[in-house]
């Protein structure tokens, strides 16, 4: 097991590299250097540096904030997966599990499919953003069906929860179905990039509207680690130690469904970030969540970083839809880690 | 005075403030009530183990105990407060609690569980306390050398070792701590069991509260100070070990028959349960066929082992065979067959010395000590005449003799071609045992192999009609006989059957009575020493018990009816269906006697007083008689 100060050491390094070179990347390159000189003046620090404009445009305004919302949303990503295999205490949990991309993705898919016949006043009040608001109702919407209705003798029951989250998913996928039946050509090329997610047409007001809902659940969930330390040798134990099982499950699902729920609204659905990424932490550095929760989220956010450079990069000037990329990439790691090192994750 | 006053107050205090009081709690669910108007209370420094069997409410108990689950009725008071008045932090502090079942499925490492039984304390970092107790507590459950082992690679055992470091970690540096621990022990090797519990014990000795739900008996009995018994949901016993633990309370809250001992030097109590033995046999038809294809041997081994004092002729009618054949089973190593010279064997039995005679039927068995003397014969009829030993043999029936040697006890046996015992010589104290030896040796068979058995049941000789008997031919036959003994021909001559016989039998010379009668008449002679003559017979032999009747004991069915001289008769009474006075003449004046039948109008016994040819019959019987005929 490797240290944790070299575990964070390593993840923030990287996450600068890539950061640095993702800003670079693109239909347009812009090399290293210049980007450097583009931040430094961009934050103030050398006001009068000389730059390139149109590099400076795109940097500031369509790179950063697409690179800018890759790093929330992974870090989003990457914590709630970790919170949720905690509170199912099973490492092959995600997110998705309890509704939440199942629910966004149906009002979604809703809202494309029927923004002419229902949400019509809704879409001239919100315009271009009543997919995201929709799609994060839906998230909210689903979650809270699914712990409400886990809730025995008033107290939120996991396995319950995850029965609910099958039904859920089960249900939105038939609504969906429905709908993409139902959908035109336009509607249906506008599904399935959604359906796959993008970071495309991020700018500053998207970044800045998430924030809240990415930030707090990535700076309050690790908070809840040694809860979920505790959690994980049974909510009874748990108990007796002093701890409050329920206030650490409510915690969890609703921090997690603000971050994903958001996440989704912006970006789709971005699949695998959330269950590999705990994962290659639990190898490297142990099963601590205090360790697990905070890592996840540098990790996440450097592996989406990653992910949408390739998806800008391999195929320019086409981009690739980032959820594929994470699949194409997830499956086999994932894989290898289930060959490889079984009994270090799952008994 | 006010500081001694104050003194017992804050000792008072103190002693309330360290106690766990359990106030008639009752648990209800769906109308059924688990737990029942339970109280008692547990001081500091005390081990009480909990007991009972399944579904007695133990878990239930422990449950409420560490308020996993609220009581329906009544409260639990613990350091003076009531148990729920506490946060979940400060209860945390003052007590810890180890489950029976402690499943992970995420790969923490020992260490990091153990750590986890501290995270109730303020700090968030590992603290030097934390460090302390973590090799503390690891050392004392004997996994300091897992410590960076993952949870996932350990065993059971060790498994539940870790959880209990950790539960100790969580009160470490409380001294009045409250430990509950259920069902601790419960996947744990031997080594293991008893450190936990000494562990516990030693705990309670420095001043915890321990309460431990246990199902060892034995190890609740050697570590608890004080066992508490649930059944059906109530609270039965309260006490030490050795008070609660009686053979008849553990029966009455397990259902199990055991031996109770206390060691008096260790004060431990030991319950050794009896054990129970069922026969696989039973349990499923269709294992039957496998079961009647066992050999004989196993088949008897397994049936006397579960039944070991029948009698070896009830266990072979079980079992379908004859006793000669389940004692043909020992052949070459208890038992020797002989050569069936019954008259030279008979010749050589006087050599013996004392020994014990034994004939019976299925309903009557009588035995005497004494010497085989004066063997002389009568037509087909050997005889021994002794004043003891008084036999009948009709030598033709027996068959197969064997030389039996049975838990030290030796002997000569010998039974009828259908396998069926005629008559039994015991070697006792007095016995010359050389002379069994020798004639063992000389009779002893050339071919030891087992004879084949005919199965013949008891034969039954078809009655002639009554009718087609000469019945006045017959009356004044019967009433010419010179001789108790002319009976027997008698009935062969005119081809009846012993029991039609008394039935047509001319007036006044055979009466049926009631077994009342024969009771009051043997309780006659018992009382007034009247000497009397039992004749037993089977197929083979008739022996014959004379003595004063001495005590009539009752086991059940079966009488025991023993003589002065030491001879005894034992009956079942069940088997008696009809009793008959007898009359029959000779030339020394009529002779009366009981004679006793069973269902199938066999002979079980006759009852004679004592007399010899040449004799009359002993006033003292026909009194006896007379007096008690009803």
């Amino acid at each position: 097991m490797v240290r944790t100060s070299i575990i964070y050491t390593g993840l923030t390094i990287g996450l600068v590299l890539v950061i640095v070179f993702s800003l670079g990347m693109g239909a347009m390159k812009i090399p290293v250097p210049e980007t450097l000189k583009i931040l430094a003046k961009g934050s103030g620090l050398a006001g009068d540096i000389v730059v390139d404009d149109l590099a400076e445009n795109v940097l500031l305004y369509v790179r950063l904030p697409r690179v800018l919302m890759g790093l929330l949303v992974g870090a989003a990503l990457g914590v709630s997966g970790g919170a949720i295999q905690g509170i199912f205490r099973n490492p092959l949990a995600e997110p998705g599990l309890i509704g939440i991309s199942a629910g966004a993705s149906l009002l979604a898919v809703l809202i494309i499919g029927l923004e002419s016949v229902l949400f019509v006043t809704l879409g001239q009040l919100l315009g271009f953003y009543l997919l995201a608001f929709g799609a994060f109702t839906g998230a909210g919407l689903a979650a809270m069906l699914v712990y409400q209705f886990s809730k025995t003798d008033g107290k939120p029951n996991v396995a319950t929860m995850l029965l609910g989250g099958i039904a859920i998913n089960a249900l939105a996928g038939a609504l969906t179905g429905l709908v993409t039946y139902l959908a035109d050509e336009q509607q249906l090329r506008t599904i399935t990039f959604w359906m796959l997610g993008s970071l495309g047409g991020a700018n500053w007001n998207m970044v800045l509207g998430i924030m809240p809902f990415v930030l707090i659940p990535v700076f309050v969930l690790p908070i809840y680690g040694r809860g979920l330390n505790l959690f994980a040798i049974g909510e009874h134990q748990a108990e007796q130690i002093g701890m409050n099982p329920n206030r650490i499950k409510s915690g969890v699902v609703i921090l997690s469904t603000l971050a994903v729920g958001a996440c989704v609204s912006v970006t789709g659905i971005i699949g695998f970030v959330g269950l590999l990424v705990p994962h290659i932490i639990r190898l490297v550095g142990g099963v601590d969540h205090r360790l697990v929760l905070p890592a996840s989220a540098l990790l996440g956010a450097l592996v989406l970083t990653l992910a949408d450079m390739l998806a800008r990069v391999l195929a320019a000037p086409v981009e690739l839809p980032i959820g594929v990329i994470t699949a194409l990439l997830g499956t086999p790691v994932f894989l290898y880690i289930l060959y490889k090192d079984k009994k270090k994750i799952l008994q | 005075m006010i500081v001694i006053i104050n003194y017992q107050l804050s000792t008072i205090n103190y002693q309330l403030k360290n106690m766990l009081r359990v106030e008639s709690i009752s648990y209800e669910i769906n109308k059924r009530y688990l737990l029942k108007d339970i109280t008692f209370s547990i001081r500091k420094g005390e081990m009480v183990a909990i007991l009972g069997a399944n579904g007695a409410g133990k878990s239930t108990l422990m449950k409420i105990l560490c308020r996993e689950k609220l009581p329906t009725e009544g409260k639990v008071v613990y350091g003076g407060r009531n148990l729920n008045d506490y946060t979940a932090k400060e209860l945390s502090e003052k007590r810890a609690t180890l489950y029976q079942q402690n499943a992970i499925t995420l790969a923490f490492t020992v260490e990091e569980v153990v750590l986890m039984g501290r995270y109730g304390k303020a700090t968030g970092e590992t603290g030097n306390t934390d460090k302390v107790a973590l090799r503390e507590t690891m050392e004392i459950c004997g996994i300091s050398h897992l410590a960076e082992r993952s949870m996932l690679t350990l065993s059971g055992g060790e498994q539940q070792r870790v959880h209990l470091a950790r539960v100790l970690a969580q009160v470490w540096d409380n001294t009045d701590a409250l430990l509950l621990l259920d069902e601790p022990i419960a996947n744990m090797d031997m080594l293991y069991q008893h450190q936990t519990l000494a562990i516990a014990n030693a705990l309670a000795k420095k001043g915890f509260m321990v309460v431990c739900v246990l199902h060892e008996i034995n190890l609740a009995a050697q570590y608890a100070d004080r066992v508490i018994m649930l059944k059906g949901g109530r609270k039965w016993w309260d006490g030490a070990p050795e008070e609660v633990f009686t053979s008849r309370n553990i029966f009455t809250a397990f259902g199990v028959h055991t031996t109770v001992q206390t060691n008096p030097r260790t004060l431990i109590t030991q319950v050794t349960p009896n054990g129970i033995k069922m026969d696989a046999a039973a349990f499923n038809s269709n294992f039957a066929d496998a079961y009647n294809k066992r050999s004989l041997r196993e088949r008897f081994t397994s049936y006397s082992d579960e039944y070991p004092a029948k009698p070896l002729w009830q266990v072979a009618e079980t079992l379908g065979v004859s006793e000669a054949d389940l004692l043909l089973l020992g052949l070459g190593e208890s038992t020797t067959l002989l050569q069936p010279n019954i008259g030279d064997i008979l010749r050589h039995i006087e050599g013996l010395g004392m020994v014990e005679a034994e004939t019976y039927n299925p309903h009557c068995e009588n035995r005497r000590q004494g010497v085989y003397r004066n063997l002389s014969k009568d037509g087909y009829t050997l005889l021994f005449l002794g004043e003891d030993i008084d036999l009948r043999i009709f030598a033709s029936r027996w068959k197969i003799a064997l030389a039996v040697e049975d838990k030290g006890k030796e002997s000569l046996q010998f039974f009828d071609d259908g396998g069926r015992a005629v008559h039994k010589v015991y070697l006792t104290g007095g016995s010359y045992r050389q002379a069994f030896l020798d004639l063992v040796d000389r009779f002893r068979a050339v071919e030891q192999v087992a004879p084949v058995i005919a199965k013949k049941s008891r034969q039954r000789t078809e009655e002639r009609r009554d009718a087609d008997v000469d019945i006045s031919d017959f009356h004044r036959a019967w009433n010419d006989m010179q001789d108790t003994h002319e009976f027997f021909d008698l009935i062969k001559q005119y081809g009846v059957s012993r029991i039609q016989a008394l039935r047509l039998a001319p007036p006044r010379r055979a009466m049926q009575v009631s077994l009342e009668s024969f009771r009051r008449t043997i309780a006659q002679c018992s009382e007034a020493k009247v000497p009397v003559m039992m004749f037993t017979a089977n197929e083979g032999c008739v022996q014959i018990n004379t003595g004063k009747l001495d005590r009539i004991e009752r086991d059940g069915a079966w009488i025991s009816i023993s003589e002065t001289s030491g001879g005894q008769l034992r009956l079942n009474e069940d088997a008696v269906h009809s009793v008959w006075h007898v009359v029959k003449p000779t030339v020394d004046g009529d002779i009366n006697a009981l004679e006793l039948y069973d269902a199938e109008g066999g002979l079980i016994v006759q009852f004679f007083g004592e007399r010899k040819p040449g004799i009359a019959e002993l006033g003292s019987w026909r009194e006896a008689l007379a007096n008690s005929l009803v």
